[in-house]
């Protein structure tokens, strides 16, 4: 269990967040449901010390390591597909022969291995962010987080992405703390669901398990977290 | 190929309004053809000095950019990252900028030698529009990318090296090229007063005393090609990065 006590963190005069709890399930995708704008995306950047403008009493983490599937690509746009993956590898390691046939592994997983050499303004944006769920995996990660990674890609591709994505978790299954608005991927991705809401934001519903439910029961649930989502307009 | 052969037009036109003019005026000495002018370079460049008067002219115009870029893309990266030093090195920006040119040739007249002054003034010149576009450049880049390069841990000079490096080249080359310019039109102006032994300037000054208006047009287009044939090759070296990706894109 990985855990967060007491978070309290402002932008702009708002609080987004007073004496906030959080706490998640080591080696499982964990989801946060929410509306945009309710804080989601600022508590992963609270966890990456992406900003460290915040106050917190308990925090595990802290000192460990990120990989992060933005919401796009986050490419370097002077540099292929390969050298892309290569500019977050350390100095030593990416000097190594192995580095070369990992990240051309991970470039397969994802079907981009054919575009290794292609630069990130040549490829569509499912492409691109194919790359960048690579680039996520090849790094060594104690949490990967991802910010709505599959907004935006049109519906045949996403079901593809996110399964390439469920196939390259399941080697490591390391813990993944997922953010997005969509129920439908939560459910299809999450092992537990935490819904999103208020200002500051708090965590209104959870929804443990969700892998294990049955048909029906995620129907029932589906129906549950839709209409609190309604709630929060 | 169609705008290829639209731009050889648009020359051969304007030759040819030259060559009336100068039919038109019919006073050599006011308006040499542009055969004359052509017979008058023949006879220049029979001649060694011709080309000590180029080798000179191109050294300082070419030492005065490349000396001038080195400075203001090491400036440029550090005001671009501290605010406190693009303040400090503002008012010299200012300065520059608004001052005439004619008046740091002449400062540099009293302060160096001959020869040195028109480098000088050429290499104060051309700062500023490189020095202007590392710094727009260094803060152009794209924040989203350092905050990746943070979450990623990479170590600082490979940020340095793969973001901001990267982000800069397009500004960096805009800034060359404007500066690139500048150097050709500012250093044999300088030349022209400074009046070194050898330099294209001070072969239009002679020029102009022995009223050989020919020569004046010859020089002229000398500085003119020499001009076009650098920016050329600087155009080659900048797209040389990118010549990969777009042959990539055809296939």
């Amino acid at each position: 269990m990985l855990k967060i006590r007491n978070l309290t963190k402002s932008y702009n005069g708002n609080q987004i967040f007073r004496n906030f709890d959080f706490d998640i399930e080591k080696n499982r995708i964990t989801c946060l449901l929410g509306k945009s704008g309710s804080g989601k995306t600022t508590l992963l950047n609270v966890l990456s010390s992406i900003t460290d403008e915040y106050t917190v009493d308990y925090n595990d983490f802290k000192n460990l390591t990120y990989s992060y599937i933005f919401q796009e690509p986050r490419l370097l746009n002077w540099h292929t597909v390969f050298k892309n993956m290569l500019f977050v590898l350390d100095g030593k390691e990416a000097k190594s022969k192995e580095a070369h046939n990992k990240i051309m592994n991970y470039l397969k997983m994802v079907e981009m291995d054919k575009y290794k050499d292609y630069y990130p303004d040549q490829l569509s944006g499912g492409m691109a962010q194919r790359v960048s769920i690579a680039r996520a995996f090849i790094k060594d990660f104690d949490v990967l987080l991802m910010d709505e990674p599959f907004k935006g890609l049109d519906p045949t591709q996403k079901e593809d992405i996110m399964d390439e994505f469920l196939n390259m978790w399941k080697d490591n299954r390391k813990t993944v703390l997922y953010v997005t608005h969509e129920l439908d991927e939560a459910l299809y991705l999450a092992y537990d669901i935490y819904v999103f809401g208020g200002k500051p934001a708090k965590i209104v519903y959870t929804c443990k398990n969700a892998y294990k439910m049955t048909d029906k029961e995620r129907e029932i649930e589906r129906e549950k977290i839709w209409q609190i989502l309604k709630l929060q307009i | 190929m169609k705008s290829k052969l639209l731009k050889i037009a648009a020359v051969m036109l304007w030759l040819i309004v030259w060559q009336i003019l100068s039919m038109v005026i019919n006073k050599e000495l006011l308006m040499p053809s542009p055969y004359v002018t052509i017979t008058t370079l023949a006879r220049l460049m029979s001649d060694s000095s011709f080309y000590y008067a180029m080798l000179y002219s191109l050294l300082r115009i070419i030492s005065g950019f490349l000396v001038a870029a080195a400075l203001a893309f090491i400036l440029g990266i550090i005001a671009g990252l501290n605010r406190t030093v693009e303040i400090l090195i503002s008012p010299f920006i200012t300065i520059v900028r608004s001052t005439p040119v004619m008046s740091f040739i002449i400062l540099a007249i009293i302060w160096f030698s001959y020869n040195l002054a028109p480098l000088v003034v050429n290499l104060i010149m051309c700062f500023p529009p490189i020095y202007d576009n590392v710094v727009k450049g260094i803060k152009n880049t794209d924040r989203k990318l350092l905050d990746m390069a943070k979450v990623y841990k990479v170590k600082p000079f490979n940020v340095f090296k793969g973001i901001y490096l990267g982000s800069l080249m397009p500004f960096l080359s805009a800034g060359m090229n404007t500066a690139l310019g500048l150097a050709f039109r500012v250093a044999v102006a300088a030349e022209v007063l400074a009046n070194p032994r050898y330099g294209i300037g001070t072969r239009l000054l002679q020029a102009k005393y022995n009223l050989e208006t020919a020569e004046v047009f010859a020089w002229t287009f000398m500085i003119l090609l020499l001009s076009y044939i650098f920016e050329y090759i600087f155009k080659l070296i900048i797209e040389g990065g990118r010549h990969y990706a777009q042959n990539k894109k055809s296939d």
